[in-house]
């Protein structure tokens, strides 16, 4: 049932969304998008853009809840959108998702516990006899304990204990790939680093992959080896991260980049105004570049052609900039 | 610096009604007493829970049940140097005299406060109505015209309904609305939580900007630390309901005292950090029933016998440094 490739590959994906009257005129939310996360060696790779880069919709497409309008998903060498039949609940175990509001993800009223115990019985096999040692086990792992958590309903808990059962729920089912959607942006500032560490022990410890999918820069170089960068739908940026933070090629990553606020006094000298923008739809119907609005270095072509993606130093960028001439 | 004060908080406690038979009730707000000058942003930071957002409404006059104020006072102090007590006036007189034009709020998810079913224009004129100013239509529309000028607004935005403007364009609507009176405090609930990070610095700055034209006080609410670190002169930390430390930016950020703060500022990831960082172990405490003594004893690494059984004192240090915690009394 498994293909030979190790790794989960998007190809040219699209995906169209109905705006107007009866929806019946079509924007692309997601333009051709391309990109590949290797399972092995395990990778942490974040995915970042604002509200509204699409970045939720492509990780419903690879989660296999949306389908696209153009284009395949392909893990481990398989069609996603066409697994034979026995194939979809291998697929549903292997990749799983947390999602950003702990208190949106479990049914207000079921006990948490039965969560993690469903996944270990359906999904990772686990026998009767063994099972309580296995949930305690992973609970354990996530710095809770069966005891603490049984036979309790979701407001009984805080939103970061919350985040770390459904962590505990995603790992139980022993996948390959973990989807975590701004899986910290909920939580307080002190628990966040908690969290955040333990996505770097599950990489380590259990080998598997991460889809960390945030708008927070910071928090994405601290844990990612890898980043995507979105904007309006299109893919601007994609490399090692090292690469991509030390020397930003795409004038909407540096612009990204030097807005980020940093918990450091001293930010206020460092950071120049810049202007809003006020255009919204317009970008995404735009013909060229979609940043070419509010691009400082917006040639003619920009606004008329789409942009070509040039790859340079093992980094993709998506910019009439860096093309040769 | 020619400052004075401008608003008073003294010995504040506030406790909200859960059950009033049974004597169940949840201390959100104990014993906190802040100063707040003129030409001045100050930041109130802490995290979900801590009771940021329930001091500023007892700032702003606006403590209604099921939120009760057990004890303590809020002064304001007016340009002609009279002293009212925000906490027991009417509701009727604050609306009148106070609210707009001394003080002004913009609440949390202020994107969303606008009538949905009015153009933006009427939402202004409406307001101009509320507090009886009697100026004629055209006059309305030239010093709203002036106001978005001055903000950087599209005046088209005007005759828009607020469904047509994005998410930063509304908040800065909502901006415009809570200044237009000029008022001389203005507090700003977690003004950019739910928009982008370049719509949050364009934000930011327009208060900034603001502020030091017209050299008013701006109370700025937020969790995220960073951007306390862009705006704030002074900053007070508020943990479960007290507050744990108050200082200028600085010494919060490079030395704080309080051992919450320096856990807090410990955990923060700097932009291009991969060094491991440490949380703070455990939750925040349950108000219905908070922890005796410090409630932060639980989490803190430095806890004493002391900590346990007696509610640390608020000690004062030199310029103007306030820390509440027993490892600083008696010297």
């Amino acid at each position: 049932m498994q293909g030979n490739e190790n790794s989960l590959k998007v190809e040219s994906v699209s995906k169209y969304y109905g705006y107007g009257l009866l929806g019946l005129k079509k924007f692309k939310v997601l333009d051709k998008i391309s990109l590949g996360i290797p399972l092995k060696p395990p990778t942490i790779f974040a995915i970042v853009g604002e509200t509204g880069s699409g970045k939720t919709t492509l990780l419903r497409i690879i989660l296999r809840m949306i389908k696209p309008d153009e284009g395949v998903v392909k893990y481990k060498g398989l069609d996603v959108f066409k697994l034979p039949r026995n194939a979809v609940s291998w697929y549903r175990r292997e990749v799983q998702p947390i999602f950003q509001d702990p208190y949106e993800s479990f049914n207000p009223l079921r006990r948490v516990d039965s969560y993690i115990f469903d996944a270990a019985k359906r999904m990772a096999k686990v026998d009767k006899g063994s099972i309580e040692e296995y949930v305690d086990g992973i609970l354990r792992y996530v710095g809770l304990s069966l005891d603490r958590v049984h036979g309790k309903y979701p407001h009984e808990f805080s939103g970061g204990e919350l985040q770390r059962i459904a962590i505990a729920r995603a790992i139980a089912a022993r996948p390959t790939l973990i989807l975590a959607d701004e899986p910290v942006s909920m939580l307080d500032a002190s628990l966040r680093v908690n969290v955040l560490n333990l996505f770097k022990k599950i990489r380590d410890d259990l080998g598997t992959s991460i889809i960390y999918v945030t708008h927070d820069l910071a928090t994405a170089y601290y844990i990612a080896d890898q980043i995507a960068v979105l904007y309006r739908g299109s893919l601007v940026e994609l490399g090692p991260i090292d690469k991509v933070y030390e020397n930003p090629r795409h004038p909407y990553t540096q612009l990204l980049l030097t807005s980020i606020l940093e918990p450091d006094p001293k930010i206020s000298e460092k950071i120049k105004p810049l202007k809003l923008s006020t255009i919204e739809l317009k970008e995404f119907l735009a013909q060229g570049c979609k940043f070419a609005y509010r691009c400082p270095y917006a040639s003619k072509k920009c606004f008329e052609k789409e942009p070509p993606n040039v790859t340079i130093n093992g980094v993709i960028v998506k910019c009439h900039l860096y093309e040769k001439s | 610096m020619n400052t004075h004060i401008v608003l008073s908080a003294i010995n504040i406690s506030a406790d909200y009604i859960l059950d009033s038979k049974r004597g169940l009730y949840l201390n959100a707000i104990d014993n906190v007493s802040i100063d707040f000058r003129s030409d001045e942003v100050i930041g109130i930071a802490g995290e979900s829970g801590s009771g940021k957002s329930t001091l500023v409404k007892i700032l702003y006059g606006a403590a209604f049940p099921p939120l009760i104020i057990r004890k303590g006072k809020v002064y304001l102090f007016t340009k002609d140097n009279s002293k009212i007590d925000i906490t027991s006036i009417t509701r009727e007189e604050l609306r009148k005299n106070i609210w707009w034009k001394h003080i002004s709020y913009m609440p949390q998810n202020a994107m969303n406060v606008l009538n949905p079913v009015k153009k933006v224009k009427d939402q202004f004129i409406e307001v101009f109505k509320y507090h009886d100013e009697r100026i004629d239509a055209k006059e309305t529309i030239t010093k709203i015209k002036e106001l978005f000028m001055r903000l950087g607004l599209p005046i088209e935005a005007l005759n828009a309904y607020p469904h047509q403007l994005s998410g930063g364009m509304r908040q800065r609507v909502v901006i415009a609305l809570s200044l237009l009176f000029n008022p001389r405090i203005v507090i700003a609930d977690e003004p950019t939580t739910a928009v982008d990070v370049v719509t949050q610095l364009g934000i930011l700055n327009l208060l900034k900007d603001w502020q030091r034209n017209s050299k008013t006080t701006l109370i700025m609410v937020s969790h995220d630390m960073s951007v306390h670190a862009y705006m704030d002169d002074r900053i007070v930390v508020m943990y479960a309901g007290n507050v744990v430390e108050v200082g200028s930016k600085n010494d919060i950020f490079e030395n704080p005292m309080h051992p919450y703060t320096k856990l807090l500022i410990a955990s923060l990831i700097k932009k291009g950090e991969k060094k491991l960082k440490t949380g703070i172990a455990g939750e925040p405490p349950n108000l219905l029933n908070p922890p005796p003594g410090c409630r932060f004893h639980p989490r803190c690494p430095f806890a004493m016998d002391i900590c346990r059984r007696e509610a640390p004192p608020i000690v004062e240090l030199s310029d103007g440094k306030v820390v509440r915690c027993w490892l600083y009394a008696r010297k």
